[in-house]
């Protein structure tokens, strides 16, 4: 039962039903500092808000994390308890002051997110994503890098670019994900292409064809899929420049366009590196500071790369000599563990939301006892709270 | 250091068993506990190699001889102990008349140093009684006539205890009659004080009065003792009762608690350096701290598993100070379990010195301060490891 103080803290009411001890004083347990908030836009998210949860409705997870996004865990858990709730943390607020102040006639500018595996970098993107859907920008999302690296579902050597391979399932994919997450958005802007993009003797998409019809024709094709993509994001670029729409790009474990090995082998079983993707090439050009009206979040992880370059988290470790030079000039924006407010909110969550259900775990000591175990780190404490 | 090696006592030697009969030196001074010994009771020096007109049979002869060669041996045994005490005096450089049992213990190790893992393996050199076990004097003379009227009761010295115990009870109560008699105000009666120390076992017993007990008459001995010291006046017979007990060492260690020193920015704090199995942890805590744990410059996920974390939440839950100190600690060697469980233990002991004295009895009690002196058990030849054996066949 809840019962709510004069001054609106909100007290949960226990009363112990045990055999032993039936005739107890009921333990009152208080979830003071409301871990919630009901500003739902995070264009409008401030430092005000920091440490507290604020819910996605369905219809906008569906909209943006159909083709990824959220981890696997979080976005299970998220349905076992009823709502996709994301904390609203410094890293994101940073970023969401940075990007409402952005002046887009500069040349874009590029974020990147680094921090311990499990720190929260992915729900920070998240969270970016949905601002940028609330703002108006075309979304250039790419989920996680390493499954285009690391889990190929068959590359094929180009055709067009010599000695570049081609990732002909997961371009159709992505582009079916990009119109899932900018459809609306699209049919309003009323792209439309700027040069003829020649497939093969037959097929052509001409200059001035709606983007619309390039995107479909690349979800169809999955020979040309690939180019399609590369030449989306070529469009979207110029598309940015002339104002004609404002893009953001955000891709999470961007260090894995640079990691010294992936799953692809040539015929002589030698390995095909990340640089040598039709993909990677494309992303990178679109993650150049080359262009104007956009802004590029990218996100570093030492799980993007082989066990052996797990050492730091920092983002030159991480980027290596490449992909550093890439990026550099950038802005590095660290994602650290909960601090003792967002470890009590993240606590507070999961009472109200019943997954603590132990009453030990309830008290002081209990608390004590999950910050201490999990280092306040957030994946250790969302595992540590798990009951298998 | 030839002469020396004959002198030290390489323990496969001793353990070749002499049956015995004889002993070279009574126990108990003061007349508390006469035990048989080689001077008759009128005083008389025996006289063991003549005999009047009487025939000695075979066997009494063979039995005074051996006693004869013992009692040489011991001789010769303690003469040599004291030249080669000399002898290590004048080696390392001290002067021999005030050569004790410590020096001489020192220089034994210095000069044959052994790996042996127990202390009774390695080299040693002491004093002939402390080697030699004791045996009982001659108990009868030439003719076969028992020296202690209770010879024949096969335990003289046992029956010769508790009889004194019954005379000594007597004398208590006649002592406290006459000063309750005579109103005697400053004679207090004192019952002897037995805290602090316990009835020596009955190995123990054994070996004081040379004689083999049954379990029965041991536990009849200290149930006499009881008895005897809750006597108002037992405190007149201390040492008497004293010679039967022994002192446990337990109670003096644990109030040695350290106090806590203060660092630059006046944080008080304690370290401690432990370790378990082959692994070595130096622990730090600081107080007025809030929680920040650092294992060899990490936080608390140096240690993957959960239940290494449990052993170092451990001693910060029981003592109510999780959050309230910081801990530093470096551990190295072995495994994560030996690491967890050896920090474990220099945080439970850093600890000590935060906490008031009835948290370091609770700790105390749940094992916490225990020293953890299990080790990895050798591998046997014969044997595929420790325990296991190889594969049995029958035939």
């Amino acid at each position: 039962m809840i019962r709510f103080s004069p001054t609106g803290t909100v007290f949960r009411v226990w009363r112990r039903f045990s055999s032993w001890s039936a005739n107890t004083m009921p333990i009152t347990e208080t979830i003071t500092d409301t871990f919630r908030t009901n500003e739902l836009d995070p264009m409008n998210h401030r430092k005000d808000h920091d440490g507290r949860f604020y819910s996605i409705s369905q219809s906008v997870k569906k909209q943006l994390f159909t083709g990824g996004g959220l981890p696997k865990e979080y976005k299970e858990l998220s349905e076992t308890l009823n709502g996709l709730s994301i904390m609203v943390r410094k890293p994101a607020i940073e970023l969401i002051t940075y990007l409402n102040k952005t002046n887009f006639d500069a040349p874009v500018t590029r974020y990147v997110l680094y921090g311990k595996t499990g720190s929260g970098k992915s729900i920070s993107l998240a969270h970016i994503l949905h601002y940028g859907s609330n703002a108006g920008m075309v979304l250039v999302h790419v989920p996680w890098v390493p499954n285009w690296v690391r889990f190929p579902k068959g590359c094929t050597p180009s055709v067009i670019h010599p000695n570049m391979y081609d990732h002909p399932i997961e371009s159709v994919e992505w582009l079916r994900h990009f119109s899932t997450q900018n459809g609306l958005l699209m049919q309003k802007l009323e792209l439309k292409t700027t040069e003829t993009y020649t497939w093969s003797k037959r097929e052509m998409t001409a200059a001035g064809s709606p983007l619309s019809e390039l995107i479909d024709l690349g979800m169809n094709r999955a020979k040309y899929a690939t180019d399609c993509v590369a030449a989306l994001l070529g469009e979207l670029k110029k598309a940015a420049v002339s104002k004609r729409c404002r893009v953001l790009v955000v891709i999470d474990g961007f260090n894995a366009f640079f990691s010294p090995r992936s799953k692809v082998q040539r015929e002589d079983k030698s390995i095909v590196l990340p640089t040598e993707f039709v993909l990677t090439d494309a992303f990178l050009s679109l993650t150049r500071n080359d262009w104007t009206n956009g802004a590029i979040v990218v996100s570093v992880d030492a799980s993007a790369l082989p066990l052996e370059l797990r050492e730091s988290p920092l983002p030159r470790y991480q980027l290596g000599k490449q992909g550093f030079e890439h990026l550099d000039p950038f802005i590095p924006i660290e994602v650290p563990n909960y601090s003792e407010k967002e470890f009590h909110s993240q606590i507070d969550y999961y009472i109200e939301r019943n997954w603590l259900q132990q009453p030990k775990a309830r008290t002081d000591r209990g608390r004590a006892e999950l910050s201490f175990t999990s280092g306040n780190h957030p994946l250790s404490l969302m595992k540590l709270v798990a009951p298998y | 250091m030839a002469v020396l090696r004959e002198l030290v006592v390489f323990p496969s030697k001793c353990l070749r068993g002499v049956r015995s009969y004889f002993l070279s030196a009574p126990l108990f001074q003061n007349g508390f506990l006469k035990l048989n010994e080689s001077v008759s009771k009128d005083g008389h020096a025996l006289d063991l190699e003549q005999s009047d007109t009487k025939k000695i049979s075979k066997a009494m002869k063979s039995y005074m001889e051996r006693a004869k060669i013992h009692d040489n041996f011991i001789k010769q045994q303690l003469h040599e102990y004291n030249i080669g005490k000399r002898h290590l005096a004048n080696m390392m450089g001290k002067d021999p008349e005030f050569f004790t049992q410590a020096d001489v213990d020192e220089a034994i190790r210095y000069l044959f140093p052994s790996g042996l893992f127990d202390p009774r393996a390695r080299p040693m050199m002491k004093h002939p009684d402390e080697i030699y076990p004791k045996r009982k004097a001659a108990e009868f003379d030439v003719n076969g006539r028992p020296y202690h009227s209770l010879f024949y009761t096969s335990k003289p010295n046992y029956y010769t205890l508790m009889h004194d115990l019954a005379v000594k009870f007597k004398q208590l109560d006649r002592h406290e009659d006459k000063i309750i008699s005579r109103g005697i105000q400053d004679q207090k009666p004192t019952e002897l004080f037995l805290f602090g120390s316990e009835w020596i076992p009955k190995q123990k017993v054994e070996n004081v009065l040379l004689e083999t007990l049954t379990d029965a008459q041991y536990e009849n001995l200290i149930k006499t003792f009881e008895r005897f010291s809750q006597h108002p006046y037992s405190a007149l017979e201390k040492d008497f009762i004293m010679q039967f007990r022994r002192q446990l060492a337990a109670q003096v260690e644990i109030q040695q608690v350290p106090e806590l020193m203060r660092d630059e920015s006046g944080r008080p704090y304690m370290t401690y350096n432990t370790r378990r199995k082959t692994s070595n942890a130096a622990v730090k805590v600081i107080g007025q701290g809030t929680g920040v744990i650092s294992i060899n410059g990490n936080d608390i996920h140096f240690f993957q598993r959960e239940q290494d974390k449990k052993q170092i939440i451990f001693p910060l839950q029981f003592s109510d100070m999780l959050g309230k100190v910081d801990v530093v600690a470096t551990v190295d060697g072995c495994g994560t379990s030996a690491q967890s469980g050896a920090i474990r233990l220099g945080i439970s002991m850093c600890l000590r010195s935060f906490v008031n004295a009835e948290t370091i009895e609770r700790m105390r009690l749940a094992g916490l301060l225990s020293f953890d002196p299990r080790t990895r058990e050798r591998k046997k030849p014969g044997q595929a490891g420790a325990r296991e054996k190889f594969t049995w066949k029958k035939r």
